[in-house]
């Protein structure tokens, strides 16, 4: 659907509606006097006038945060004859929402509480065939997943073993439905999105010194990096893991990651802006659409970086230095 | 035979009709479809999306002008036209080439550079005459192969051979 022919065509009504909507996004300025302001209250304020309807004597606002994710992605499928094209932009809400399932299934709890939407399974129906252990009504990407990690967690009970395998899954499902889409930015993000994550993974086996089997299980090598360079990298340490990102067209990762590990959760964001970014100026394609969708995520959480910061009275240049990069 | 100048006369009339109708459709088409998404979140934008979207209908009618002018010119159109030579029917079809063929491509490109303005005037209605000035310029292109087919039809015509 990309390219410079005509095809395009579809997209045209989608993305001219989309950058009348880049309009209510917040602007570096809003950022800027979020940031400066002097406490949470009046920061809850400020966003308030802006629509954002939180709640002050709220801590976390969740639902409030929820619904301007949900309401990002109804305007884009009230936009699209077909949603499916940004499957791999939400598959990862499907594999969240599988392992609620299964690890409330396990302890009895609740799961309705842990489903994120959007997400391309309805999720009252994964609940429903988690529930009744009839994984064959779930769609096919999910299934012999839910089957794995459902039998990990009946043999073994390691719920971090079920997560890694979930994880690796999601990636690797990301990156086929990426494929499909035949656009070149969804699939540069989706690969983008599991080095990101590889190389967190990595960076947290290396700092809690997990061995190496554990590092093959939990790395799902769906992106560009190489899957036994990075496990080499990360139980050799911090250096070894930095020039391996760097070597891999990683550099700023590479930097963060040597400076600390708020530094290097921001460039894992900021990796992922830059790839998207590129469809802010294109007049056509499925890519700007997504690109919202992801800008009004990453919207929601500068917003609650920034009120958590507010909330726990860090100071303004600490707040700033946590921020990520923003869409407009 | 006998007739034949006289098919490949009408045969380039119809060309330079369809051709450049046939892009200025789909040209139209794309702004257009840009332009209702600009109109569901703002109506009042209407206006400035009207003429973005008027912009790359022009070839349309730059090849029916030419075709019209083609078919006065040969008399098919009074009813009394005279069979044309083979060479001038020729002559007469290589003319409306240049209108037929770039204003199919110059409408799709203006369309796309008006669609392009269309999220100019969505994001910034105040810049929107920036990007009426520059989907205008494809127009150059498609006035100059105007001007080739007209004249050429108009001489050829009018040339006995």
């Amino acid at each position: 659907m990309t390219g410079t022919g005509m095809n395009e065509l579809h997209f045209a009504y989608a993305v001219a509606r989309i950058r009348c909507n880049e309009l209510n996004l917040l602007t570096s300025a809003d950022f800027e006097q979020l940031i400066s302001a002097p406490d949470h209250k009046s920061a809850v304020a400020f966003l308030n006038d802006k629509g954002w309807e939180l709640d002050e004597k709220s801590d976390s606002n969740a639902a409030a945060f929820h619904r301007r994710r949900e309401e990002a992605w109804e305007l884009i499928q009230s936009s699209l004859e077909d949603v499916s094209i940004l499957n791999s932009v939400i598959v990862f809400n499907d594999f969240h929402n599988l392992k609620a399932a299964l690890k409330c299934k396990f302890t009895g709890s609740d799961a309705q509480n842990y489903m994120l939407r959007p997400s391309v399974a309805d999720s009252d129906a994964l609940l429903e065939a988690v529930e009744k252990h009839r994984f064959e009504q779930l769609p096919a990407f999910l299934q012999s997943s839910a089957q794995e990690a459902y039998d990990m967690l009946v043999q073994t009970g390691n719920g971090q073993r079920a997560d890694c395998l979930l994880d690796c899954a999601a990636m690797q499902t990301a990156v086929e439905m990426a494929k499909r889409s035949q656009s070149a930015m969804l699939l540069t993000l989706a690969q983008t999105v599991a080095d990101c994550a590889d190389a967190k993974t990595a960076y947290r086996c290396f700092r809690t010194g997990k061995d190496e089997a554990f590092l093959e299980q939990a790395l799902s090598g769906s992106g560009k990096l190489d899957k036994a360079a990075l496990c080499a990298a990360a139980r050799s340490g911090a250096e070894e893991l930095a020039q391996t990102l760097d070597a891999a067209g990683y550099p700023r990762l590479a930097k963060g990651l040597l400076t600390d590990s708020v530094s290097f959760e921001k460039e894992c964001d900021d990796a992922l802006m830059a790839v998207y970014i590129q469809a802010k100026h294109s007049a056509f394609g499925v890519e700007p659409v997504a690109a919202y969708y992801l800008a009004c995520e990453s919207q929601v959480k500068n917003v609650r970086i920034i009120l958590s910061g507010k909330l726990n009275r860090l100071p303004q240049q600490e707040i700033e230095r946590r921020v990520r990069s923003l869409y407009v | 035979m006998a007739n034949l100048g006289t098919v490949f006369a009408i045969l380039g009339a119809a060309l330079a009709a369809i051709l450049s109708g046939l892009g200025s459709a789909r040209a139209v088409g794309l702004v257009g479809e840009a332009g209702a998404g600009v109109i569901t979140e703002d109506p009042s934008k209407f206006g400035k999306v009207l003429i973005l979207q008027i912009l790359p209908g022009t070839q349309g009618l730059y090849g029916f002008l030419t075709a019209f002018l083609l078919l006065v010119k040969i008399n098919v159109l009074s009813g009394d036209f005279s069979d044309l030579s083979l060479k001038k029917g020729l002559a007469l079809l290589a003319a409306c080439l240049p209108i037929a063929i770039v204003g199919y491509f110059s409408a799709i490109a203006q369309g796309r550079a008006a669609a392009a303005g269309i999220g100019v005037v969505a994001k910034r209605p105040e810049q929107s005459g920036k990007s009426i000035t520059m989907a205008a310029m494809v127009e150059t292109y498609a006035v100059l192969t105007l001007l080739i087919s007209l004249l050429s039809i108009v001489r050829i015509t009018d040339i006995a051979f």
